[in-house]
C-alpha cells in the first residue's frame, strides 16, 4: 500500500502575529493519526496570546477529529478566542461538522483577524457565525 | 473570421455574418440568446451518470448572434433496471418558448424511459427493451400531438444494456444515432416514422450492439445541417470525425463538433455519446490493520480511484472523507477491548451513478454516545450521513459492517462552468418564393426554410392554392435549410384533402429530409 501523508502533522508553524492575535498555519493532512499532536500544538500556541488565527489554507485533508480539536479550544480554550482560515479543500467537513458556530471561518487571514476583532469594538464580540 | 474554435470557451467577439453590426449588449436579440442560455443550463444535465461499464458524455451549444436556438436537448440517465437511456431531440421554434416546449417533452420522456419494467433478477431481452423504448416514445407521440408548440418535435433516443452492448433505438423524425469506434462509424438504420405529435407514429424501434471500445452518439441536426449541403453530406462529416477517435466519449464529441466547417452552428446543437469501456471499472479492495498510520493510505488509494473515472469535485472530496470516517471510527471503537484487529475496505461503482462502500470491522459496535460539546460523540457516521445517499450498518458477534452510497457525478463541461458552447452564426440569403414562369401552381422556393421564413412560405403557399383547397406543386430543389419549423408546415399540408406534390431531386438538401421525416411519398420522382 502507498503511503500517503503519515502520523506527523507535515508542519504547525506559529508565523507570529497578525492584528494582536497568534497566526498558526498549518499544512498537510488531520485525521486520527496527528490529531492528539495538533491539539497539543494549538494549546502550545494559545498561551502566546488572547487570540489565535488556525490558518488550515494549507491543510489537503482534515478529519473530523480536527474538527473536535478546534471545536474544543473554541469552547474549552480559557486564553482567549479561536478564529479559522478554511480553504475549499476542507469546506466539506467544517460545514457538516458546523465549525462556524463555534469559531468564525474566512477565507483569509486578513477576514479571520477582522472576525475576531470588529472595527469599531476594543473588545472582541461572540462570533454569530453559524 | 468566424469562431470554430475549442470547445468550452467562450468565444472571444464572435462575428455574425448575417448582420454586419456588432450586437449591442442591451438588443432584444442579446436578451433572449442569454435568456435561453439560462434556461438550458437549469434545465439540461450538468452532470452525467458515473458507470461501471459505460463512459458517458455530452455538449450542448448555442449559435452566436442567432436567436433561432433553444429547442435542442440531451439527456443521458439510468433506467430503474440500470439501462442507459441515450436522448436527443429539437423541438420547432425559437426561444425561451421553444426551451419550454422542450423541457416538457424532456420530462415525459425521461419517465417513460426511466420506469422501465425491469424487476431484480429479471434479466431483461432485447424484445422487452425493445417495447419499453416503443411505450416510452408512443407516450411521448401522444403528448407531443396535445399542445401546438410541441407538435412536429424529433427525437432520437436509446436504451443501451451496460453490461451486453445491448442497444435498442428509435429515430422519430430524427438522424439516427451513430455507431462509431475502432476505426469506423456508421449512421444506424433509420427506423422510419416522422416527426411527433402529427399521427406520424407509431414508432418502430430497431436493435443494435456495441462492442467493447464501441461509441454510439445522438445529435441534433443542428450537427450535420449546413445551408446548401445535403443532409447526407454533414452525417458523412462526423462520421469521418468519429472514426478517428478512440474510445473516449468527451473526444468523440468534441471530435464531431470542431468537424462543424467554418462558420459553426446555424442554430443550436446538441450531442451526447456514451463509449463501452473496454473493461469495467475494478473495484477497489484492501485490508488494512486497524491503526490511524493507516488512514492517509487508504485515502491516496481512493483519490487515485477516482481521479480515473474522472468525477466531480463533490465525488472526489465526499468517497475518501467518508471512509476516512467509518475507518477512524473503527480504528478507535471496535478492538477498544482486545488487540487491533483489521479493517476491509470494498468500493465499486454501482451501476446507477453511485459508488458503494463497504468497511468492515470484526471488532464490537459501539452506538455513538454524546460528547462534550453536547453533539453526538462522532462526527463519522454524521459525516457518511451528509455525504451519502444510504447508510447502512450491520452489527453482529462478527464484527461490524457499514455500507454507504455516494453519488458520483461526471461534469458535462469539462475545464468551464457552464455547459455551453458558444459558436459562430452561418450567414444565408432570405427565402424567396416564386410561381415557375409558364407552370401554374408550382411554387419555386429558393434558400432556408426555417423558423424566420416559414411564415413567408406558408403565405405564399395559401395564396397559390387557394387556402389548400387547390393541389400545388412545391419546388424545394433550391432549398439550402429544410429545418423542422419547415417540416412540421409540410406535414400540416400532407394532412389537407389535396396535399402538395413535392420536387427535390435527389441529392438536394431537401431530399433527405423528406425522406427522414415521414415525407418521401409526398415527393414526385421525374418521369
Amino acid at each position: 500500500m502507498s503511503r500517503g501523508e503519515a502520523d506527523e502533522l507535515s508542519s504547525f508553524a506559529v508565523s507570529g502575529t497578525s492584528g494582536g492575535a497568534v497566526v498558526c498555519a498549518v499544512t498537510g493532512e488531520i485525521d486520527i493519526s496527528n490529531a492528539d499532536e495538533f491539539a497539543a500544538q494549538l494549546a502550545r500556541a494559545a498561551t502566546r496570546g488572547r487570540e489565535v488565527v488556525v490558518d488550515l489554507s494549507g491543510v489537503t485533508f482534515l478529519a473530523s477529529a480536527g474538527i473536535r480539536v478546534l471545536i474544543d479550544a473554541a469552547v474549552g480554550g480559557a486564553s482567549g478566542r479561536l478564529a479559522v482560515v478554511t480553504s475549499p479543500e476542507i469546506e466539506t467537513i467544517v460545514r457538516i461538522c458546523g465549525l462556524g458556530a463555534y469559531a468564525p471561518c474566512r477565507p483569509d487571514r486578513e477576514a479571520a483577524v477582522r472576525a475576531l476583532r470588529p472595527p469599531g469594538c476594543a473588545e472582541p464580540t461572540p462570533s454569530t457565525d453559524r | 473570421m468566424v469562431p470554430d474554435g475549442p470547445p468550452f470557451r467562450d468565444a472571444p467577439a464572435p462575428v455574425s455574418l448575417r448582420s454586419a453590426a456588432p450586437e449591442r449588449p442591451d438588443s432584444a436579440q442579446h436578451v433572449e440568446r442569454e435568456a435561453v442560455l439560462a434556461l438550458q443550463r437549469r434545465i439540461l444535465p450538468t452532470t452525467l451518470p458515473v458507470l461501471p461499464h459505460v463512459r458517458l458524455a455530452a455538449r450542448y451549444g448555442l449559435a452566436h448572434a442567432v436567436t433561432r436556438g433553444g429547442g435542442d436537448w440531451f439527456d443521458a440517465a439510468v433506467t430503474d433496471g440500470g439501462l442507459v437511456a441515450l436522448v436527443a431531440g429539437d423541438v420547432v421554434g425559437h426561444g425561451p418558448a421553444a426551451v419550454a416546449a422542450m423541457a416538457e417533452l424532456r420530462a415525459v420522456l425521461r419517465a417513460g424511459l426511466l420506469a422501465d419494467p425491469a424487476r431484480p433478477g429479471h434479466r431483461f431481452g432485447r424484445r422487452d427493451v425493445g417495447t419499453a423504448l416503443a411505450a416510452a416514445v408512443a407516450a411521448l407521440d401522444g403528448h407531443a400531438a396535445r399542445d401546438r408548440r410541441t407538435r412536429a418535435a424529433t427525437v432520437a433516443a436509446a436504451l443501451l444494456d451496460p453490461a451486453t452492448g445491448e442497444v435498442v433505438y428509435t429515430a422519430c423524425g430524427h438522424p439516427p444515432p451513430l455507431l462509431c469506434g475502432l476505426g469506423r462509424a456508421r449512421p444506424l438504420p433509420p427506423t422510419g416514422g416522422g416527426p411527433l405529435g402529427i399521427g406520424a407514429g407509431p414508432h418502430a424501434v430497431r436493435g443494435a450492439r456495441l462492442a467493447p471500445g464501441q461509441s454510439l452518439l445522438l445529435y441534433t441536426d443542428g450537427l450535420v445541417e449546413r445551408p446548401g449541403c445535403p443532409l447526407a453530406d454533414g452525417i458523412a462529416r462526423i462520421g469521418r470525425a468519429a472514426a478517428a477517435t478512440g474510445p473516449d466519449p468527451e473526444r468523440l464529441c468534441d471530435a464531431v463538433l470542431d468537424a462543424l466547417p467554418g462558420g459553426g452552428l446555424t442554430d443550436d446543437v446538441a450531442v451526447v455519446a456514451a463509449t463501452r469501456r473496454v473493461a469495467p471499472v475494478p473495484p477497489v479492495t484492501a485490508e488494512i490493520p486497524a491503526e490511524a498510520g493507516e488512514l492517509a493510505g487508504l485515502r491516496s488509494i481512493l483519490t487515485d480511484w477516482l481521479g480515473a473515472l474522472d468525477v466531480t469535485a463533490d465525488g472526489h472530496t465526499a468517497v475518501p472523507l467518508v471512509v476516512s470516517e467509518l475507518v477512524s471510527n473503527a480504528v478507535q471503537h471496535a478492538y477498544r477491548d482486545g488487540a487491533p484487529g483489521r479493517v476491509r475496505l470494498h468500493a465499486a461503482l454501482d451501476g446507477r451513478g453511485g459508488a458503494r462502500v463497504t468497511v468492515a470491522d470484526t471488532g464490537r459496535w459501539r452506538p455513538p454516545v454524546p460528547g462534550r460539546t453536547g453533539r453526538a460523540g462522532g462526527f463519522g457516521l454524521a459525516v457518511a450521513r451528509d455525504l451519502s445517499d444510504s447508510v447502512d450498518i450491520a452489527t453482529g458477534s462478527g464484527g461490524t459492517t457499514v455500507t454507504v452510497v455516494c453519488p458520483l457525478a461526471h461534469p458535462v463541461a469539462v475545464g468551464a462552468a457552464a455547459p455551453v458552447r458558444r459558436l459562430g452564426a452561418v450567414a444565408h440569403p432570405d427565402l424567396t418564393t416564386v410561381e415557375r414562369p409558364g407552370a401554374r401552381g408550382v411554387l419555386v422556393v429558393r434558400g432556408p426554410v426555417d423558423e424566420g421564413t416559414v411564415g413567408t412560405l406558408r403565405q405564399a403557399l395559401a395564396q397559390g392554392t387557394a387556402g389548400g383547397t387547390v393541389p400545388a406543386v412545391l419546388d424545394l430543389a433550391g432549398v439550402t435549410i429544410l429545418a423542422s419549423a419547415g417540416v412540421r408546415l409540410l406535414h400540416e399540408l400532407a394532412a389537407l384533402p389535396a396535399p402538395p406534390r413535392i420536387l427535390a431531386p435527389a441529392g438536394s438538401v431537401s431530399r433527405h429530409v423528406l425522406a427522414l421525416t415521414g415525407l418521401g411519398h409526398l415527393v414526385d420522382e421525374p418521369s
